[in-house]
């Protein structure tokens, strides 16, 4: 098979071809690669210098934070919450400063008396906590665009949202489009059938955006928008189509 | 034995009556059966994407008021010739035509090309270089959309290449700032997101070709240019139109990948297409009180626009096949 494809010897497509490939292959790998090693990288690092490898976020040994007050933009865990007083709060001098975003908290119990009395304005150096803490600072800078992502960004109920939606859309679509696909290829309505094949087939033709008006007004006036079950309906509708051409094959 | 026969004979009579009644029975069971098969499914469709269809068409004729609470009159073709004075629609539409190029006449030949030369062995790896065109396909289009943002961006790391490359660290990439040529990194984008997926399409249908017809073609002295224009481009023919009119129909719906790289205000009015109109006249621009009327003409607009492009494909495709035949 592969003798009659192949051209032998040298030709001038040759390097030509793999100039093409490898071009293509780099604009591919080249941007996600950027991409992927930016986002272990601090906002200040990357506007700095846009290519450099991350490094402000794994050298924080010796990062100097600021104890601060408590505030409202501040997302605390709800055991520091509680009591607020028994923490001291750390927010980081070099890493997204006066934003509240990289904040330690350490609790007053575990420090010596000189560090626990530190207030507001005081500077702290990590290496001058206590092993433990040393470490967990240093975890929690590395992981710190992720975690502000987790945390500020709340993508754990969006997670859930992506899969709910995926689920029960995807299976109420195959469920429903295998009902008809048998309904139209086993029982012995060959004239409905054609009607119902044609009335769906219409639907190929149509993009979500092109009845999105409509279809927000419908939506508003039922209390369908900003809901779940709203978008599952939506999602479900525009895969009938596609699905039961699939399914009444499949069943024939 | 005549008492058998009696009773066969009264069964037979009775049993046939029987089984007329059956028939209708079992055929209004089954129609029963039918419908609830059949009713779930095509109520939501009927519901969500029929109804809505007509729904469009009859609120593009009227001035339907969300801000009074939805009270409406018919104004005949009012809203499609504002459509048409609108300087807006029409940069839209040029905009969305250039995508459309790009789709029609950059992302197929281009995936042809692409494929062919995986066919015809001209590399090695073969399959680690088509995995690497087709992956952007596996990103959503708003991921690439923000990370071609990013790399375009005033700052981004194309700006910097251009400085490294220039030596002028003031050198800014200002192809998206620019009415002119908004379009470019666009395009660039689009062909690196889709060309992959009518690579696909066309390597698994070249894949198809019986290889003997190849190498009758060889044998019968045919040049390689010969091979690819008079065996492999005929037999592909219906394969490429299908994949125009998929390219058609979607660069006409494309609204996500734009809509993510270009910036909200001038950057995405220059680089407006028709969905995104619709878009931003119907859910952004809450000052204009006939803006659902409005977006729907602009929407039953791309409907009709495409399915013109599509039929005009089908024509030239047969033109030309009738060519190739005559």
């Amino acid at each position: 098979m592969s003798d009659a494809l192949e051209r032998k010897g040298f030709t001038v497509g040759k390097p030509f071809s793999y100039i093409i490939f490898i071009g293509w292959a780099l604009m591919t790998i080249l941007p996600l690669f950027w991409m992927a090693y930016s986002s272990f990288k601090s906002n200040e690092e990357l506007t700095r210098n846009i290519y450099a490898f991350p490094r402000d976020l794994f050298d924080n040994r010796n990062d100097e934070y600021m104890v601060i007050a408590p505030s409202l933009n501040l997302i605390m865990p709800d055991e520091v919450k509680a009591n607020t007083a028994d923490y001291l709060l750390l927010e980081s001098t070099t890493i997204a400063p006066n934003r509240q975003l990289l904040v330690q908290f350490v609790p007053k119990a575990d420090l010596d008396p000189e560090l626990a009395s530190r207030t507001r304005g005081d500077r702290v150096v990590v290496n001058e906590l206590p092993r433990k803490y040393q470490r967990r600072i240093s975890r929690s800078t590395m992981s710190f665009n992720y975690r502000s992502a987790f945390i500020r960004g709340e993508l754990p109920k969006k997670i859930l949202n992506s899969i709910i939606y995926t689920a029960v859309s995807t299976f109420s679509m195959v469920f429903l489009s295998l009902m008809i696909g048998f309904a139209v290829s086993k029982l012995p309505f060959p004239r409905l059938s054609a009607l119902v094949i044609g009335l769906i087939g219409l639907g190929y033709l149509i993009s979500t955006n092109s009845v999105i008006i409509p279809l927000f007004l419908m939506l508003t006036r039922v209390g369908l928008t900003d809901t779940r079950i709203g978008m599952i309906l939506v999602y479900t509708a525009f895969g009938i189509p596609m699905s039961t051409l699939l399914a009444s094959q499949l069943v024939k | 034995m005549a008492p058998t026969v009696d009773r066969a004979g009264a069964s037979s009579g009775i049993g046939f009556a029987d089984e007329e009644i059956d028939v209708n029975l079992r055929d209004r069971r089954k129609l029963g059966t039918y419908v609830g098969f059949v009713l779930p499914g095509l109520a939501i469709y009927l519901m969500i994407v029929a109804y809505p269809i007509i729904y469009s068409v009859g609120l593009s004729f009227t001035d339907f008021n969300p801000n009074r609470g939805g009270a409406w009159n018919f104004v005949g073709l009012l809203q499609y010739r504002t459509m048409l004075d609108d300087p807006m629609f029409w940069h839209a539409f040029k905009n969305n035509m250039i995508v459309v190029a790009v789709s029609a006449l950059g992302q197929i030949p281009i995936g042809f090309a692409l494929a062919y030369i995986l066919y015809r062995r001209l590399v090695r790896a073969r399959s680690f270089f088509q995995s690497m065109v087709f992956l952007p396909q596996f990103l959503s289009p708003i991921v690439v959309g923000i990370l071609f943002r990013k790399l375009v961006g005033a700052d981004g790391p194309v700006s910097r290449l251009l400085q490294i490359t220039s030596g002028d660290p003031t050198r800014q990439f200002t192809m998206m700032l620019k009415a002119q040529t908004v379009m470019i990194p666009i395009a660039v984008a689009l062909l690196w997101m889709y060309t992959g997926f009518y690579m696909i399409i066309f390597l698994a249908n070249l894949q198809k070709i019986d290889v003997n017809i190849v190498e009758a073609a060889k044998i019968d002295g045919a040049s390689e240019p010969q091979i690819f224009g008079r065996v492999i481009v005929p037999i592909l023919s219906g394969t490429i139109l299908v994949s125009t009119i998929l390219a058609i129909a979607g660069s006409l719906r494309g609204f996500d990948l734009i809509f993510a790289i270009a910036t909200q205000g001038l950057q995405r009015n220059n680089a407006m297409v028709l969905p995104i109109f619709m878009y931003q006249t119907a859910f952004q621009d809450y000052s204009n009180t006939m803006r659902f009327a409005f977006g729907s003409a602009i929407s039953n607009a791309i409907v009709l626009i495409s399915v013109i492009l599509i039929m005009f494909s089908n024509t030239v495709a047969k033109r030309f096949n009738a060519g190739e035949v005559g």
